[in-house]
């Protein structure tokens, strides 16, 4: 951006999309195919600048989706200034201190993770106030642990925990029988993402 | 013509952004969208614009398609099945000028398909998005005004009401005679209004491949049928639904299984039927199918 490198400072925050109308619709397109087909797997290309340690399709998917309507809650491990500033600079979104006042969340699944009953779930008459909730993950493979099954979905997928723990998916499983109500996810790994929609049931090996 | 030089041949109108909205509206349709997917049926509230024509001409479904198009897409406009009436014309070149993306009307080119009232006859694969112009999304609205009432109807699954209605069109003509606007269960949760499609089409949202997204301007919701998921007519076990039959064959292209529209020819009862997809209609033409008022072809003539 010229703003910036007219003036640039070692504070000025990373430079975002270089072409924000065109990025924004390339990212929004892959997360729209990632929300609408659990489990497949997106990936959004091209040169995002973004604060160290913010992963491309998180970063992305931020910029897309945020700004000044949107309160976001920055998890443990994000809760940095400069992930804050760049934030700031480029959606204007407001950055609550409470989980539950947040409609989007950026967690980094390499901290401990708050616990999914904090966030904001929606309610049965507006269920579309539940949370977004966007986490960095460290892989999207592994072993498969369990089978997600609902609509996007043709025959259901067999799905590896994607570098986050148990519990957590055992938490989520249990969100489902609060539908509508629920919670959004956005698994992002480098430059790959898949969409967790709230309509998806989780069952375990264990119980089929 | 190919994608990048028609993008290229294409002169956009300056001054205005691409797709013609702002940026932070794309981002709040974008927004409602992913939340319409999420919850598929729900229909979820969003800040609806003004558009450059008047409500009721697709207005939400053009703010649906203007949040996801981009400048790889291939657009197809649809007004009642037909790719040459005077709404899809305006719509498709509205999107020409304001995006320069390539446009056409062949359904199988196309990777997002804006519809007015029809779901074309071809099977739609993963790679399409199929956007709904919906005038009145509320399924229930006919039968409770109250914007309040059915709200609570929803966020409880009462339906009971639509079913008492459907009952009294079978016991006052015999049959289920809602034509057109079928109400539908999205996922066995949310009843949807499916926009006024004929009944024709409602088992075309049923485990379709594409995504499915609807826009209502003037009543400011988005909904939205992910790829895959289960929508089922309302019916009885002794009335089960039942799509349209016509007594003839396609005029032109003598196709049995697309939704035929009646066309009067004259004042004496001479009428025929001609396919409503004319794209599905000219390529059936086009691989040599002849309805019996079809145009007599170059081969017939030469012999």
């Amino acid at each position: 951006m010229t703003m910036l490198s007219s003036a640039p400072s070692s504070s000025a925050p990373p430079a975002g999309f270089s072409d924000p109308v065109q990025q924004s619709q390339a990212s929004f397109r892959a997360l729209l195919d990632a929300m609408a087909r659990p489990g497949r797997i997106a990936s959004i290309a091209g040169d995002i600048g973004r604060p160290d340690g913010v992963t491309q399709a998180l970063a992305a998917a931020a910029l897309t989706l945020c700004d000044l309507d949107t309160p976001v809650w920055l998890g443990p491990g994000f809760d940095t200034p400069a992930l804050k500033n760049w934030l700031r600079f480029h959606t204007g979104a407001p950055v609550v201190a409470q989980a539950g006042a947040a409609q989007f969340a950026l967690l980094n699944a390499g901290q401990p993770l708050p616990n999914l009953e904090n966030f904001a779930q929606g309610s049965d008459e507006a269920p579309e106030k539940g949370a977004t909730l966007l986490i960095q993950v460290a892989t999207l493979q592994g072993k498969t642990a369990m089978q997600w099954r609902g609509p996007g979905i043709k025959d259901g997928v067999a799905m590896p925990p994607c570098g986050l723990p148990m519990a957590f998916w055992q938490q989520r499983a249990a969100l489902s029988a609060a539908f509508p109500r629920g919670l959004d996810l956005y698994l992002c790994c480098s430059t790959d993402l898949i969409g967790l929609p709230r309509s998806t049931a989780i069952t375990f090996a264990t119980e089929a | 013509m190919t994608i990048q030089q028609s993008y290229a041949a294409t002169a956009t109108v300056a001054g205005y952004n691409f797709a013609f909205l702002d940026e932070q509206t794309k981002r709040m349709i974008r927004r409602a969208i992913l939340k319409a997917v999420a919850i598929p049926g729900y229909q979820v509230p969003f800040g609806s614009r003004e558009m450059p024509l008047p409500y009721g001409w697709g207005t939400g479904g053009m703010q649906v398609t203007a949040a996801v198009i981009g400048k790889n897409d291939v657009l197809k406009v649809i007004d009642q099945g037909a790719d040459d009436t005077t709404n899809a014309v305006s719509i498709r070149r509205f999107f020409t000028r304001m995006t320069g993306v390539a446009t056409t009307e062949k359904t199988r080119e196309a990777t997002l398909i804006q519809t007015r009232h029809r779901v074309p006859e071809m099977p739609l694969t993963e790679n399409q998005i199929l956007v709904y112009q919906v005038p009145i999304p509320e399924p229930l609205r006919w039968l409770e005004p109250r914007e309040s009432e059915t709200r609570k109807m929803h966020a409880l699954s009462e339906y009971g009401v639509m079913h008492v209605k459907l009952y009294e069109d079978i016991s006052r003509h015999g049959h289920i005679s809602t034509a057109y606007d079928y109400p539908v269960m999205v996922n066995g949760r949310y009843l949807m209004r499916c926009s006024p499609i004929p009944k024709f089409d409602t088992p075309k949202l049923h485990m379709n491949a594409a995504l499915q997204l609807f826009g209502a301007g003037r009543e400011k919701r988005i909904y939205a049928v992910p790829p895959y998921t289960e929508v089922k007519p309302l019916d009885f076990e002794d009335h089960p639904f039942q799509i349209e039959r016509w007594p003839e064959t396609c005029a032109l292209c003598n196709a049995e299984d697309s939704f035929l529209d009646e066309v009067i020819l004259d004042d004496r009862g001479g009428r025929m039927f001609v396919c409503s997809d004319t794209d599905y209609c000219s390529e059936r033409q086009a691989a040599g199918h002849r309805g019996r008022m079809a145009a007599p072809y170059k081969e017939e003539a030469a012999q």
